[in-house]
């Protein structure tokens, strides 16, 4: 064990760090295994220890801040949230794991993450696209178009994740996540033509429930982070019921996945469905844990606030006024995870809240809506909603 | 938890311990070089306990809040944009005005019933509050200061911010009281 050197870092600085550092790595766990890239799969390892590092930094911090009681109480929940941030950390390594270990990965995985809400894909630069030799700041394609850049690979090196001065050149593969509809103008902009996804195995109840519990745990994590941004209970108790609900869904999924076995030859390949989900049951149980920060009666330390505005994604709170030109319209029609990134989780409408809202829901004044987004496309939300 | 052993607490202590006594001790040489002007008008020794005890008081609590902030984030070690340490700032800067105002109402009191007039008693209050509330600012940029190099250099706040502190605080106390005392002259 080597020893790690005391740095001047605070809390609130690190918590940014673990939570943009977990965000990636789920995405970069799926990543690995839907195009079963071992560099991906080793990155994550990389993030992984990484972690540890910044879970041993966050309790020193946390052990030389608090002076009383009261204070103390506030501090325990900040290292709860950052236990949980590694507690996904810790997952997704597991997730990488079957690949390094070169655990055979069944199709219906691949189709799987394939066919959840949230896409992700490789997507190869040509020649004379508009994005080759700009910068990833100048494309700004989070807030644009929602869509994310886990890593980009030329030649043979990688880089993961790439920073905001990271080059475009031709011949580049860029691994991206987001909404179809983004991952649609991304291609063209890249001038390749994106391939229709074509379903080859017949297990379409794990392959839908194994989306669907893909997309539900991302949308717990955001929604369990929420919580903690506006301090309420209901969005924490939401995410509570979810994880009932998930664990109800990994049951059955399990049940499924046995049934299929008794047919199945070769057994060893479903396992890795069933290695998957205890590693999408795990991530669960962090935003679980992150939620209940909020439900317990102590007030959530102001760190938190500043932390979770500051990091790359960020979950964040609008208010929709009267001369908003949000008003009035549905959600389908605004296809605001498509043209400003952001991702409605929740609209509170008076006391009450609407929670995964659908593309019919229609937007009212007086409304707030709960999304995520990167920092540019929060505040153009912000900037519509306020009017 | 560390346990504390004797020796420990001698080693790191020590250091501390004798460059405070010595600034401390350069405070008390001030104060001899002007024995004369203190024989004329005894009212100055007696400012001193309250002007340093309540500067010191002020800046070490100060140090202290400063130094879990910057663990915690919610102030960086920078000085430009900081809501948070400049609320410290001014609640400790309105917190030490009060305590100050209260202290030279008494010291008028003092001085006019020892027979000073209206006027000179009225100038030594103005000219106990003006030395005081430079002696904090002074006291107080150095706490700011020592508090951003303990969290650079992971140094316990309660052995070496508080101690430097309230040595620094003696010094600039004793040395703008004097400076008021040969600017009214007495």
């Amino acid at each position: 064990m080597q020893k790690i050197r005391y740095r001047p870092r605070s809390a609130r600085e690190i918590l940014i760090e673990m939570k943009n550092t977990s965000d990636l790595m789920v995405e970069l766990a799926y990543a690995s295994l839907l195009f079963e890239s071992s560099e991906i799969a080793e990155r994550v390892h990389e993030l992984e220890q990484r972690m540890d590092d910044l879970m041993y930094h966050i309790r020193i911090m946390a052990a030389v801040a608090a002076r009383n009681v009261n204070e103390a109480r506030k501090i325990t929940g900040i290292l709860q949230v950052a236990g949980a941030a590694e507690a996904i950390s810790n997952a997704t390594g597991d997730i990488a794991d079957l690949i390094l270990r070169d655990i055979e990965i069944h199709p219906v995985i691949h189709e799987a993450i394939q066919s959840a809400d949230e896409k992700i894909a490789a997507v190869r630069v040509c020649k004379g696209s508009m994005l080759a030799g700009k910068k990833f700041h100048e494309l700004k394609l989070p807030s644009t178009i929602g869509v994310w850049t886990l890593a980009t690979k030329r030649g043979k090196s990688w880089i993961v994740p790439p920073t905001r001065d990271t080059n475009v050149s031709v011949g580049d593969f860029l691994i991206v996540r987001g909404p179809r509809d983004g991952i649609g103008i991304l291609c063209k902009m890249a001038g390749v033509h994106r391939k229709a996804e074509a379903f080859k195995t017949k297990l379409s109840f794990i392959r839908n429930t194994l989306a669907y519990m893909r997309d539900m745990t991302s949308m717990m994590v955001d929604m369990a982070y929420s919580s903690i941004l506006i301090g309420s209970k209901e969005v924490a108790k939401e995410v509570r019921e979810l994880e009932e609900e998930l664990d109800k869904l990994n049951y059955r999924l399990w049940l499924a996945t046995l049934h299929v076995a008794k047919k199945e030859r070769d057994v060893a390949k479903l396992s890795s469905v069933l290695q998957l989900v205890k590693c999408i049951e795990k991530i669960s149980d962090a935003a679980d844990s992150i939620a209940d920060v909020v439900l317990r009666k102590v007030e959530l330390h102001p760190v938190f606030a500043r932390a979770l505005a500051e990091t790359d994604e960020q979950v964040a709170r609008a208010d929709v006024s009267k001369r908003s030109p949000l008003v009035g319209k549905t959600l389908g029609d605004l296809n605001l995870w498509m043209t400003v990134g952001a991702y409605v989780l929740a609209i509170k409408r008076g006391e009450r809240y609407i929670f995964d809202p659908g593309r019919s829901m229609k937007v009212l004044s007086g409304d707030s809506l709960i999304a995520r987004g990167s920092y540019l496309g929060v505040q153009k939300l912000k900037k519509m909603a306020s009017g | 938890m560390t346990v504390y052993r004797i020796k420990q607490i001698l080693l790191e202590s020590y250091p501390v311990l004798v460059l405070c006594a010595t600034v401390s001790l350069a405070a008390g040489f001030l104060l001899d070089a002007s024995t004369a002007e203190i024989r004329r008008l005894p009212l100055i020794l007696m400012m001193v306990p309250p002007i340093n005890g309540i500067n010191n008081n002020i800046c070490s609590i100060l140090g202290a809040r400063l130094a879990s902030a910057l663990h915690m984030g919610t102030v960086e070690p920078r000085f430009k944009r900081q809501r948070v340490l400049s609320g410290n700032i001014h609640a400790s800067w309105l917190m030490s005005m009060g305590v100050f105002w209260f202290m030279g109402a008494i010291f008028f009191a003092i001085a006019y019933m020892s027979g000073l007039g209206f006027g000179s008693s009225l100038m030594w209050m103005f000219g106990f509050f003006f030395a005081s509330m430079i002696a904090i600012a002074v006291t107080m940029l150095c706490t700011v200061v020592l508090a951003f190099v303990s969290f650079a250099r992971g140094l316990d706040p309660d052995n070496v911010v508080i101690p430097v502190v309230t040595s620094i605080g003696d010094i600039s106390g004793v040395a703008c009281l004097l400076i008021m005392v040969k600017i009214i002259g007495v």
